[in-house]
């Protein structure tokens, strides 16, 4: 076996036991980096195929990257694995902040855990010290009240909670897990999971040090990776405004989510009103501070305080492009100061906006076509545009008070449960609800639709769709002249398979996606990865190494859904809505996901993956090259 | 004795090649890393000579500058013999500044 002082310990902890112990991740490391690529393949050898999302023997797994720690930009990132609570593959999110690297600096690369305590508890790691303390006295509060009460009661304001609210206590599935107050680790249910083990919180406090096997020379590539970052254009107005703004040119190509899923251009006043083209003009006016994650010279991150109107008083971090569409576009809502409200509401609530938002547009439609009504609705009328009717619904599902229960389990239970034909309008993939906007973008589509997650762009969905960078540009980066064409499907599959790869390396060695290829050639690349991950290892990985391991590692995922959820061909294609529905104004107003199309772009996907074009399963001679056993087939 | 942006007085500044502004502070922590950087070739907060605050309920944070050793924090040595201190040279927003006339 390698060694290298890059790496940490994973902790294992049993809930029902309360006992815990320690083994080195060095070992998982060497195979899967860490992160996403070695909670995975934790998570698959230790999960059975008999155990179901709240089953306390489902593990929940924490894990950062072994770049965490380090000053290489965006290195502050840690992912959480589990068995999905939407669709029964793999689950899992990732967050940005300061929670990891203060795990890291306490000594450890991943928590493992298992069990149900009999009582409400939390976790705290005190460098090498493992306690599990009674938590009684925060049930029902919100993450915020959670945080500041542990901080207060352990004497130290320098630790660092990622904690669950009501949601994730009362199972709701579209719960997330919150650190700092506003990082998400969103989809999958996974804040439920956390839930169902009586677990409402895990407080780190680290105070050792991160080493590199060659600092001299790794510190010198650093350097040039901030020097890439800060020549990026796209990073430049990250640094000014944070991604909010970033919705509103994708309504030039139809790339909204307007009324679920009913159209894909925004009405102009709508989008000028939520999202004006001068950007200074609008919701800036609330933008108090420019705040980072850990190690990000970018600062994407702003603190907001809104100073007037009805929601005068809100003041969080957080508020990205998601929200625009989640809880914008989708419901009508064009009043910018309700999107960072309503962020605010899901963060204390333990709420993930991306589902929470597909469930309430679902509820909206069903009231708007009558198939359900203030019967149904505990006496709520639902109209496009009212955000303050989200915001009850939204207090409602975390409690799951009435029709807030039926809500709490994502449009597709939702559907089954109310039926009436409502099931139509349920616009998800693999049973999870769907963020987003697919009809006009090929590429992106095609990543969304394959995720191993049930539907996310944080796979292999390529930006470049939505960035539209010159033929040229994409021809000598990736070898794909289609790169300006978002509604080409040609070559669009070369480009899904290589950013699956770059997810799994940025997810698994603990960097922001955001400051990598994927915003841009000119970022940094696998070759860059290999760089850093080689000088802090002291292993000598090249590029095209690092792309195997990205490989192994976006495998285990597939496997994963395989093994537990039963996927095949037929759960990689989009919601029936976006191949039946064109889309209905706006220049590309006809445009939809044609169906011959996209058989021939799945064909392509899985040959390039070495996967049976059929089944969508991995070949033997797959697994073989990629060293993985032909018994995780089974 | 530690000294934080309320406190930047002429003392410090006579001593010191940096001056500090809290207000533009982003909280990313580069300049605790890579002060421990300087110090001993490792990464970590609780070695450095600077520190930032966590998180307040106005959304910014405090730096504070150790001058002396305490609670595992390490003197700030003024990175004699660098072009620059390096709590300088990674802090992008200006929130950490070296001040040029410092005496030694």
């Amino acid at each position: 076996m390698k060694n290298s002082v890059l790496f940490k310990k994973i902790l294992y902890v049993d809930l029902t036991t309360q006992k815990s112990f320690t083994e080195p991740s060095v070992e998982v490391a060497e195979k899967f980096i860490g992160g996403r690529g070695a909670n995975s393949w934790i998570l698959l050898h230790e999960n059975k195929t008999f155990m179901s999302p709240f089953d306390p023997a489902n593990r929940l797994v924490f894990g950062t990257g072994p770049l965490v720690g380090t000053p290489v930009p965006g290195a502050c990132r840690f992912n959480v694995e589990s068995l999905n609570a939407f669709t029964g593959g793999i689950g899992s999110g990732n967050a940005g902040g300061h929670f990891a690297p203060e795990l890291r600096f306490a000594g450890y690369d991943h928590i493992v855990l298992k069990g149900r305590s009999k009582r409400p508890v939390y976790l705290f790691i005190d460098d090498g010290k493992i306690q599990i303390k009674d938590a009684i006295h925060l049930s029902g509060k919100t993450t915020w009240e959670t945080e500041d009460m542990i901080k207060d009661e352990l004497g130290d304001r320098k630790i660092q909670v990622a904690c669950i609210g009501e949601a994730g206590e009362n199972l709701v599935r579209n719960a997330c897990i919150i650190a700092g107050k506003s990082r998400a680790i969103g989809r999958c249910g996974l804040g439920a999971v956390m839930g169902s083990k009586n677990l409402k919180a895990i407080a780190v406090r680290g105070t050792g040090s991160v080493e590199v096997a060659r600092p001299d020379e790794f510190v010198v590539c650093v350097d040039r990776m901030i020097e890439k970052c800060f020549q990026n254009e796209g990073l430049k107005m990250l640094k000014n405004y944070g991604t909010s703004p970033f919705g509103r040119p994708l309504n030039e190509i139809c790339a909204f989510v307007v009324r679920n899923f009913q159209d894909a251009y925004w009405e102009p006043e709508k989008l000028d009103r939520a999202l004006p083209e001068d950007v200074e003009s609008g919701y800036m006016k609330y933008r108090k501070h420019h705040l980072a994650c850990f190690a990000c010279p970018i600062h994407a991150s702003k603190y907001w305080e809104i100073t007037d109107g009805p929601y005068a008083g809100t003041a969080c971090e957080g508020f990205e492009a998601n929200l625009t569409i989640d809880f914008g576009s989708k419901l009508d809502i064009d009043y910018a100061p309700a999107f960072i409200k309503i962020h605010e509401v899901c963060s204390k609530l333990g709420i993930d906006i991306d589902n929470a938002g597909g469930s309430i547009a679902w509820a909206f439609e069903c009231f708007e076509k009558g198939i359900i009504t203030r019967d149904d609705t505990d006496g709520l009328e639902l109209h496009w545009g009212d955000h303050k009717v989200v915001i009850k619904l939204l207090e409602k599902m975390a409690r799951r008070e009435g029709f807030g229960d039926i809500i709490a389990e994502g449009s597709k239970r939702a559907s089954e449960i109310v039926g009436k034909g409502s099931e139509k309008y349920s616009v998800h993939i693999k049973g999870q609800d769907l963020m987003e906007p697919m009809r006009t973008a090929k590429g992106w589509a095609l990543g969304v639709a394959v995720a191993d997650r049930g539907g996310t762009h944080t796979r292999g969905a390529p930006e470049t769709d939505f960035l539209r960078f010159p033929s040229e540009v994409g021809q000598k980066a990736w070898g794909v002249p289609t790169t300006d064409r978002p509604t080409s499907y040609e070559y669009k599959p070369k480009l899904v398979v290589y950013f699956e790869r770059m997810h799994a390396l940025s997810d698994s060695l603990g960097l922001c996606n955001i400051l990598s290829s994927w915003e841009g050639p000119d970022l940094p690349d696998h070759n860059d990865y290999a760089k850093l991950y080689s000088l802090a290892t002291g292993w000598d990985i090249s590029g095209d190494e690092m792309l195997h391991i990205a490989e192994r590692i976006h495998t285990i995922g597939k496997l994963f859904n395989i093994r537990h959820a039963h996927f095949t061909r037929k759960d990689d294609y989009p919601p029936p809505r976006l191949m039946e529905e064109p889309v209905k104004s706006g220049p590309l107003a006809g445009e939809k996901l044609e169906k011959a199309d996209w058989d021939k772009m799945l064909d392509e996907y899985y040959e390039l993956h070495g996967w049976d074009k059929k089944t969508s399963y991995p070949d033997r001679s797959t697994l073989k090259k990629l060293e993985l056993s032909e018994d995780l087939l089974l | 004795m530690a000294s934080d942006s309320t406190d930047v007085n002429a003392k410090v500044n006579m001593m010191k090649r940096i001056m500090i502004n809290s207000e533009t502070c982003t909280g990313c922590g580069l300049c605790e890393i890579m002060c421990s950087f300087h110090h001993r070739k490792v990464f970590s907060r609780k070695l450095a000579s600077v520190e930032i605050s966590e998180l307040m309920k106005d959304g910014t944070r405090k730096i504070t500058l150790h001058d002396r050793d305490e609670n595992g924090h390490l003197s700030c040595d003024n990175c004699e013999g660098l072009d620059e201190p390096l709590c300088v040279t990674y802090c992008y927003t200006k929130a950490i500044v070296e001040v040029k006339s410092h005496e030694k």
